[in-house]
């Protein structure tokens, strides 16, 4: 059964001299229950756009979303975004806590169930500091956090990773994998950066530039945590940078080769300091 | 003689402590300064609320705003003692509306600058519209209206004492005048200390405190 099923969804915007820039053309997408599915595209492809259209927040010109076999409304999937958009002005456990609130869950309540997924994310002991306290890393956690705190069906999540330094994002996406694999929940998860796909997803769909539309879907029915060195990644690394590099700009093209850089030396032993070993 | 010697000064401050006259002054000119005050915050507040989230009104009534923040409020006083009498009224009229002003200002613009990104996390999260606004664009705007408490607290303390000094009634700037009616420099000289080591007490005690609270609190100190 789909979770979410997005049927010939159409978006335009209107530009400043009132012409008509359409965004999205015709783009069908099934996410099932427990189906981890990156959505991999050029920026200013309107990956944003089409998230904020399953989220809810902005509505489409034509086609329908369902989540769940209903019609989308906005508390019906979690987005977690690039760079947080945690509260400032509310703890770290309260920030967890608001979406509970807002929903009617009593303020004890809502702090205990809090907690509980504050623990899930190892934060349980930052429970009472501000958010500018956090480290990056932390602060997408608590993100994470508030979002499986409201126990959507679906999680959302716009490119959560890619303001975080290499070792701390593939931290995270070990810890997102455990999470999914302990919830089962229907991910849909925005990259630019392949790499973090193919470590990541059970299928990958590929953008085109704009107007978006689905240009490929890759299947990945490997298990994790997956070696992107070994032969079904390598192929899948240079079958999709192919299809991507007709799309891709300058930035995202240093990116992905900063990524690629740091993975490599990363085999070196040399270059690991970071490893713990007493000598 | 231009000014009195500061030992005179501070006689005359010491006595009229003790007596009481420049005490009950004080007392009167800050009662007038809380009631338009606590005037002024709930009005600039709100205002400043609406403007900010109100595209059209803020269209329609942004500028005039600005434009009636720089006129200085004692011009108001010809027409609030027509309206008002030579009484407490048109004082507290014009003072409240030196801080009214720059109240609505200060959050309009804070609730402008509220990040995008918040309200949506907020919208994701199924916040109704009311919810929206208490639990998410009130608590977001209070470091701007933290800053414009302590411009509106200057602009209404200036106000009182311009107000005062030109009508009747019993606060530290018809003490002032008194002093000049009766040519007791000293006595001029001992109000004006007291007015303004209010305002710096006031500002650095009371809201300077609660900004640097806040600040420290979402982390906006450098």
């Amino acid at each position: 059964m789909a979770l979410l099923r997005l049927q010939k969804v159409k978006k335009s915007f209107f530009g400043h001299k009132g012409e008509e820039i359409e965004v999205l053309t015709n783009i069908d997408l099934e996410v099932k229950q427990g189906e981890f599915v990156c959505l991999l595209g050029p920026s200013g492809c309107g990956k944003s756009t089409l998230l904020n259209i399953v989220a809810g927040l902005l509505s489409p010109d034509a086609g329908a979303v369902m989540v769940d076999g209903q019609p989308v409304g906005a508390d019906r999937v979690g987005m977690v975004f690039q760079e947080g958009g945690l509260f400032p002005w509310l703890t770290v456990l309260d920030n967890v806590a608001f979406g509970l609130w807002v929903k009617g869950m009593g303020k004890k309540d809502a702090r205990a169930k809090a907690r509980e997924y504050l623990r899930r994310v190892h934060l349980e002991e930052f429970a009472f500091i501000y958010p500018h306290q956090l480290s990056g890393g932390m602060r997408q956690r608590v993100a994470i956090a508030r979002t499986l705190a409201m126990d959507p069906p679906f999680l959302l999540m716009d490119e959560p990773f890619s303001a975080l330094d290499t070792r701390t994002r593939r931290l995270l996406q070990q810890e997102l994998l455990h999470i999914w694999q302990q919830t089962r929940k229907g991910i849909l998860f925005v990259t630019h950066s392949i790499e973090e796909a193919l470590l990541l997803a059970d299928r990958v769909v590929v953008l085109s530039g704009r107007p978006a539309r689905i240009k490929q879907e890759v299947t990945l029915p490997f298990p994790r945590p997956r070696d992107l060195r070994r032969p079904p990644f390598v192929f899948w690394e240079e079958e999709l940078k192919s299809l991507f590099g007709e799309e891709r700009d300058g930035q995202e093209y240093s990116q992905t080769f900063y990524d690629r850089a740091l993975s490599q030396t990363a085999v070196l032993p040399a270059a690991r300091p970071f490893v713990g070993r007493s000598v | 003689m231009l000014l009195p010697a500061p030992s005179d000064v501070l006689l005359t401050l010491v006595q009229g402590l003790k007596e009481g006259t420049l005490l009950l002054a004080f007392f009167s000119s800050l009662r007038r300064i809380l009631v338009s005050f606590t005037l002024a915050l709930t009005l600039g507040i709100t205002g400043g609320l609406m403007l900010g989230r109100i595209f059209w009104l803020d269209r329609l009534l942004g500028s005039l705003i600005i434009a009636l923040q720089s006129i200085p409020s004692v011009v108001w006083l010809p027409l609030a003692l027509l309206w008002f009498g030579m009484g407490e009224g048109a004082i507290i009229f014009i003072t409240s509306l030196g801080a009214t002003w720059t109240m609505i200002i200060n959050t309009g613009a804070g609730v402008k600058r509220i990040p995008p990104l918040i309200i949506k996390a907020a919208q994701t999260m199924g916040v109704s519209r009311l919810q929206l606004f208490t639990r998410v664009i009130v608590p977001a705007s209070v470091p701007a209206i933290l800053t414009g408490m302590r411009l509106a607290w200057a602009f209404a303390w200036r106000a009182l004492m311009a107000g005062e000094l030109l009508s009747s009634g019993t606060g530290l700037g018809q003490v002032l005048m008194m002093g000049r009616n009766l040519a007791d420099m000293s006595q001029i000289l001992a109000v004006m200390v007291i007015i303004g080591a209010t305002g710096v007490a006031v500002d650095g005690f009371i809201f300077r405190r609660l900004e640097e609270r806040v600040h420290r609190r979402w982390g906006l100190t450098g």
